[in-house]
């Protein structure tokens, strides 16, 4: 089977996208089936700049492919029977800046019809697909909304399950420093306050913005908590973050974006994981006491979540083991998920 | 330097112009630029054509690369402030197979219109790029032929030149590409036929067609040629590729009117190997100089088969022929120095 996936591309940036694009491909080759991505370049900055691209998108056709796998807008308009869109992250830009206008009042009669365009597109794509999937619980909400429609999450598995391990327990609680907000990591640095001396925190992972990781860093210094609230700015190997994970007590996921930070590596090393009231994937694993600690976002129920979480080693390891076996039961796996994609 | 190297492609097909851009792309990044190849779907299907084309002209690459280097058709449509096109080829059935049984429109008022159009917008497209090579002399002249357009041939080399050597010249001519009718490996298995010295002939290279691969199996047996003659049917790795060529007697290249020397006449002479091509090949004789830099014959098996001998008997002949192929690549400028500095000047 000729397996062609679609997506996007803004030349020279690398990320999270292009990660899961590339390990799809990979991941689908290793089982046998004929695959390519193809990224074509986008940039819908502006709305008539969007028009053209859906105009592009839609023009373009395919010879000797079975199905098509599209990641996202405007990929997905590419004309093919049999397909599959799995969409990984909605494109903001087509529908919050106008709802931006909405609200300032200044709502123009041609930015609207533009909107009602994309919507149009978007709608009659996904219902003649396949397949559709959302990868993560922000966008289903997202499609909800603007589209009527909730499909199915299917969220992008962790390419490297292999490396995530229990090797022990060294009592710190581990967040991820590469997420876009800092509000999250800021509470937590708050909450340490609160948490007798002798607990730690570790942040870990190059930060996606340099000046507010100073700010957290001066946060630190001002509270007087240099010797137990860690970072590892490094740009972490994978090995790098698999020790930190494997070593710790438990792990925060904590950020507005649930369904991003470390909660995979996390339930694959057996680690239970402190997250917040929300609508994230973690919060379908994360049973309160039993799996993790579920808590509000404040500083007094962090402090008081992490105290649970650093209060006994062995609890900590049972809600870890707990937490891994209901991961293991989604079967979030590359296998699994291509197997959906396909179907 | 920002580059951005687009070109079309037919998704999960490897060929020719794939290799193009995936072995240069490296070269740049080894010169201190930054890299990214754009791939773009696309088919060769008239009704459509020129929305496709329309889909290529309007993605905006401006911002995002200092120059853009185009390859296959129709990426050179493309707009960019320096755009560099090394076009490859023309869609031919609208230009030099216009004539031909390999067009199956009907030359009507409505075609011949489409066709015109066609040009037109190729020839504004090539206007306005910053530099425009091609691939081969071939091509050169029919840019010069049909859109009145100068450019510069730049000879695409391979992927790791100096992976190649020369151990001897055995006993085996090699045929190593893609297996199809237009590739012409029925010709040579018939040469073998007529052929009266102990010479082997191996054919490597994966088929698209189960049923020329099945002919091409039934061609052997009829002559009973199983013992000269190897036919293996895969995408040889690039190992079992430098290692064949390495004892090789000389490669054989005989494909039916292509747009350039082929990439497998050079990967034999960087094993100092000559290549035996047949005059109605298309491009490949501007690499090869009948009795030089290798051998031209009719396309006819009975002369190729008087080739094969002659080199079986006489192995300095192929040594010396393999020797200058070597000379030519030099002669010709294939190799990535040259090349780099043409498209990034």
């Amino acid at each position: 089977m000729n397996v062609l996936v679609l997506t996007t591309m803004t030349p020279f940036a690398y990320g999270r996208a292009e990660e899961v694009t590339n390990q799809l491909v990979r991941q689908m080759k290793l089982l046998g089936i004929n695959a390519e991505a193809m990224r074509l370049p986008s940039k819908g900055n502006s709305p008539e700049r969007l028009l053209d691209e859906m105009f592009i998108f839609k023009s373009l056709k395919l010879l000797n492919v079975d199905r098509v796998i599209s990641l996202g807008f405007p990929a997905y308009l590419v004309p093919f029977d049999s397909r599959a869109c799995w969409i990984l992250s909605s494109h903001p830009q087509s529908y919050d800046r106008f709802e931006e206008l909405n609200a300032l009042g200044r709502s123009e009669p041609r930015s609207r019809s533009v909107k009602e365009a994309v919507i149009r597109n978007d709608i009659r794509c996904f219902q003649s697909s396949k397949q559709l999937f959302a990868g993560s619980r922000a966008v289903q909400a997202r499609m909800q909304h603007y589209h009527g429609l909730v499909p199915d999450i299917l969220l992008p598995p962790l390419s490297d399950p292999e490396r995530f391990e229990p090797v022990g327990d060294d009592g710190y609680i581990l967040a991820s420093g590469r997420i876009e907000e800092t509000k999250s990591l800021s509470l937590l640095i708050d909450a340490m306050k609160l948490l007798p001396s002798g607990e730690r925190l570790v942040i870990a992972g190059l930060p996606d913005n340099a000046v507010e990781a100073r700010g957290l860093q001066e946060q630190v210094r001002e509270a007087g908590l240099e010797g137990r609230v860690a970072f590892d700015m490094r740009g972490l190997s994978r090995d790098g973050l698999a020790a930190l994970v494997g070593r710790a007590r438990a792990v925060a996921c904590t950020g507005d974006d649930p369904d991003r930070g470390l909660f995979m590596e996390a339930f694959q090393a057996s680690k239970p994981v402190l997250t917040v009231v929300d609508t994230g994937i973690s919060s379908n694993i994360v049973l309160n006491g039993e799996t993790g600690i579920m808590t509000e976002p404040t500083v007094e129920a962090l402090a008081r979540g992490m105290v649970a979480l650093l209060g006994s080693s062995i609890k900590a390891a049972e809600m870890g083991a707990a937490g891994n076996e209901k991961w293991r039961s989604l079967k979030v796996n590359w296998p699994a998920t291509i197997e959906r994609l396909l179907a | 330097m920002k580059i951005g190297l687009v070109s079309s492609a037919i998704p999960l097909i490897q060929g020719g112009g794939r290799f193009i851009v995936d072995w240069l792309a490296p070269k740049l990044v080894e010169a201190g630029h930054q890299v990214e190849t754009i791939w773009i779907p696309q088919i060769d299907d008239p009704n459509t054509l020129f929305q496709q084309m329309l889909a290529f002209r309007l993605m905006d690459l401006n911002d995002s690369f200092d120059r853009v280097i185009t390859f296959r058709p129709p990426a050179h449509v493309v707009q960019h402030h320096t755009k560099i096109v090394w076009f490859i080829h023309h869609i031919r059935q609208f230009y030099d197979l216009w004539e031909t049984d390999y067009n199956p429109l009907p030359r009507t008022a409505y075609w011949e219109a489409y066709r015109d159009k066609l040009k037109a917008a190729d020839t504004n497209a090539l206007d306005e790029a910053h530099k425009v090579f091609t691939n081969s002399a071939i091509v050169r002249n029919r840019l010069k032929a049909f859109n009145g357009i100068d450019a510069e041939v730049l000879y695409p080399p391979v992927l790791a030149p100096e992976r190649f050597y020369s151990e001897a010249w055995g006993g085996e001519i090699a045929l190593i590409c893609r297996v199809e009718h237009h590739k012409r490996q029925h010709l040579a298995i018939e040469a073998m036929k007529h052929t009266k010295t102990p010479v082997r002939l191996r054919i490597s290279g994966r088929s698209a067609s189960a049923e020329y691969a099945d002919f091409l199996r039934n061609l052997i047996a009829m002559h009973d040629l199983e013992d000269r003659v190897t036919l293996d049917l895969r995408w040889i790795s690039e190992g079992e590729k430098v290692s064949l060529l390495s004892t090789a007697l000389a490669a054989i290249y005989i494909p039916l009117d292509e747009d350039s020397y082929g990439y497998p006449t050079i990967e034999a002479a960087l094993a100092r190997k000559m290549t035996i091509t047949v005059s109605d090949s298309g491009g490949v004789p501007e690499f090869i100089t009948d009795g030089v830099s290798g051998i031209i014959a009719e396309p006819d098996p009975i002369a190729l088969a008087d080739v094969f001998d002659r080199l079986w008997t006489d192995r300095p002949l192929a040594r010396v022929l393999g020797h200058n192929a070597h000379q030519r690549l030099a002669e010709l400028q294939i190799h990535w120095e040259h090349v780099i500095e043409r498209l990034t000047s």
